[in-house]
């Protein structure tokens, strides 16, 4: 590979400070991945439990609806449930984990009130099964919001860890690499120079004496 | 009390139809189908199988039911030559017609493919007293719980008092059709559905948390069992309702159903034991060769089993196992 | 000159024909209705249903019988009628009584009863004997006053 540089002393001070810069970012880097990597897999860990849970929850919310289903006509269901009356409010603010900036969901607190008026059918003519859905799939919002919020922390952190460790890899493999050889170069033009100086010095000082006996 | 012999010649055409009534045998075997679609095989054997040309696919079926249904009311409206037994059946469908419009107004959605082409108020019609919010058009019933929902949400904006305040409006008319139809039998039917309803009213009140006046508003006028009964109960445990219904006729209902809603917080075997006994109720019809007692218990069973293939058809759609649907499957008028 | 006896003994032939024959009629009704609302979604019941409509339309024809030999004891349908007197009239009305109200009745109750054996037909046409049979067990009672009837008529001495 040609390499293209000045081979002046200016350059060669200068290298060395970048590759000390470089040397020293790199360590930081690294740092920082272990302990993304740390942090993610504790993420993952919960995400994984809480999708477990919330999977559990809304497949018996899912066959609580299936049975409701059955035993009410597909229209009466729907028009029990065409009108939504539960209402949750949230606020999303926003956390640093590491210099990746992660959303926190907050779940205002529903008061009792609204609690019990989740429903927003009659019961003359629906089943008591869909009551059972509903109130499972109510009583699951705040986990799913909770998943929510951890799955799109561990999406943002992924792609944290995947940009430093391409960053690492391109100062470990690449930048600090070419900058060691670069300063190789420069210090080997710089020593061949020093040589030809001093032949030439010598070959000078030769041609003098030589003239001087003369 | 009109003469027992007016609706004779309904009475022995509805024995007749009796005999094509789905045995246990059909559903058995319909249970017993690996598939959906064989399921539905077996329902094509059937006297159902002539409203099979409109289906494309199992998720259908509910078409078939439906038409089955329109064959039904025409069959009596024909046969008594007295439109009030069917009206009985289709004030239920334009009430759940009036429910989705009143609400996809408010919402501002479209509200096709939840309304149902079963009742007596053609769909364009209602839709366009509720656009219009002019109800004189419909039915006196219709106009006056649609004018009652309006009014209450504009007040309110809760839609479960469109279907609370309709519920109760549909019950009021029902009654009303019974009283006018003239036979006790028809009344005293009426009286135990409400009385059966009531139950499993309070029942999912309880179970929800809602105050006594919340139960109050809901509960359906003219049953047999007193209101007041209800709401005392509100603040008590189930158990003692349990036994406070031990002196009537709805003990067995109470004793199994009720339990199991305390022992596993399940109203499914409570709806059953309902089901069940109303269509104990409608089995009188079978013995009796008079009256208007068979031509309430063929309209019964016919909707009882409209519910059994629904139950089934969901059942094996979603690959439910046998046993679950059969935890949910209702007796036979047969 | 025509005596109340004649007269009473007149109506008594009317009343045993009238009465029975109002009875027959709705009898048969009842059980016609029933029989054509089976027929109607099954046709090939006809003939079975028709047996059991028929069952109500004796009582008729035995008042119709009780009033010919009424009619032919007081020499009505000879021609000439015979002299009464108003006890005799009287005891011949009384003897029309019997078939007459039993006949009413019974032919609306095995019309009901008949319309009742329809359902069976409608349900298990093989049972159709055991519909009759019930039935028929109305008829008895009109056989009965039947025979009472024309016992007293004949026992009446002119």
């Amino acid at each position: 590979m040609e390499i293209r540089v000045n081979p002046t002393r200016m350059e060669l001070t200068r290298l060395k400070k970048r590759l000390k810069v470089a040397q020293r970012g790199h360590k930081l880097l690294k740092d920082k991945q272990d302990e993304l990597i740390k942090k993610f897999i504790d993420l993952v860990k919960k995400n994984k439990e809480l999708r477990e849970e919330v999977e559990k929850e809304l497949t018996s919310a899912f066959n609580n609806f299936v049975m409701a289903r059955a035993v009410m006509s597909g229209e009466i269901l729907e028009e029990s449930l065409m009108y939504p009356v539960g209402k949750v409010d949230i606020d999303i603010a926003r956390k640093n984990i590491m210099s990746v900036i992660t959303p926190v969901i907050k779940v205002k607190q529903q008061d009792e009130e609204q609690k019990k008026n989740i429903y927003s059918y009659g019961f003359a003519n629906t089943s008591g099964e869909l009551d059972n859905a509903i109130n499972i799939l109510s009583g699951i919002l705040p986990k799913l919001l909770e998943l929510a919020e951890v799955e799109k922390t561990c999406q943002l952190m992924a792609a944290e860890i995947e940009k430093t460790r391409r960053r690492v890899n391109a100062l470990e493999h690449i930048m600090i690499p070419q900058m060691i050889e670069k300063i190789k170069y420069i210090t080997m033009k710089l020593d061949e120079n020093e040589r030809g100086n001093l032949t030439r010095l010598m070959k000078i000082k030769e041609m003098v004496m030589v003239e001087g006996s003369v | 009390m009109p003469s027992d012999t007016k609706y004779l010649y309904a009475v022995s055409r509805i024995k007749a139809l009796e005999t094509k009534l789905l045995s246990r045998n059909v559903i058995e075997r319909m249970l017993d189908a690996s598939s959906a679609d064989e399921a539905l095989k077996v329902l094509g054997e059937t006297d159902y199988g002539t409203s099979f040309g409109e289906l494309e696919s199992v998720y259908d079926f509910e078409k078939v039911l439906n038409s089955e249904l329109k064959k039904v009311y025409k069959v009596i409206d024909d046969s008594t030559r007295d439109s009030r037994f069917t009206q009985m059946a289709k004030l239920r469908h334009d009430f759940h017609n009036l429910k989705v419009m009143l609400k996809s107004e408010y919402l501002g959605e479209n509200y096709e493919g939840i309304t149902v082409e079963l009742g007596a108020v053609p769909l364009e019609t209602m839709a366009r007293a509720v656009r219009e919010k002019d109800y004189t058009e419909l039915p006196s019933a219709l106009k006056k719980a649609a004018e009652e929902a309006v009014m209450d949400f504009e007040f309110n904006r809760d839609p479960q008092r469109i279907d609370i305040i309709l519920d109760r409006q549909l019950f009021a008319a029902l009654y009303k059709t019974a009283e006018d139809i003239g036979f006790e039998a028809v009344k005293k039917f009426l009286a135990t559905e409400i009385d059966l309803i009531n139950i499993n009213i309070f029942v999912r009140t309880k179970r929800i948390g809602q105050d006594a006046r919340f139960l109050e508003n809901a509960l359906i006028d003219n049953g047999n069992l007193d209101k007041s009964l209800f709401i005392e109960s509100l603040n008590e445990p189930l158990g003692t309702f349990i036994d406070k219904l031990s002196m009537s006729v709805y003990e067995e209902v109470a004793r199994e159903g009720i339990q199991a809603v305390v022992d596993t917080g399940s109203t499914t075997l409570l709806e059953k034991l309902s089901d069940d006994f109303l269509l104990d109720q409608a089995k009188k019809g079978k013995f009796t060769a008079f009256g208007v007692e068979p031509i309430i218990g063929y309209l019964r069973a016919k909707e009882n089993e409209v519910k059994i293939i629904r139950i089934i058809m969901v059942g094996k759609i979603n690959n439910i196992p046998s046993d679950k649907i059969r935890e949910r499957l209702r007796d036979v008028y047969v | 000159m025509i005596t109340i006896g004649q007269f009473f003994a007149v109506l008594g032939a009317a009343i045993a024909v009238l009465l029975p024959g109002i009875g027959s009629a709705k009898g048969v009704g009842i059980a016609g209705e029933s029989a054509a609302g089976v027929v109607t979604e099954d046709p090939g019941k006809f003939g079975q249903t028709l047996l059991l409509q028929a069952l109500p339309g004796t009582q008729g024809i035995y008042g119709l019988l009780t009033g010919f030999v009424i009619m032919q004891r007081i020499g009505l349908i000879g021609g000439k009628l015979i002299e009464l007197t108003t006890y005799q009239g009287l005891l011949v009305l009384s003897a029309a009584l019997p078939i007459a109200f039993v006949g009413l009745f019974s032919a609306i109750s095995q019309g009901r009863t008949a319309a009742a054996g329809v359902g069976i037909v409608a349900k298990r046409p093989e049972e159709l004997a055991k519909g009759i049979t019930y039935a028929a067990m109305v008829e008895t009672y009109a056989v009965l006053a039947l025979l009472a009837s024309i016992l007293m008529i004949f026992g009446i001495q002119f």
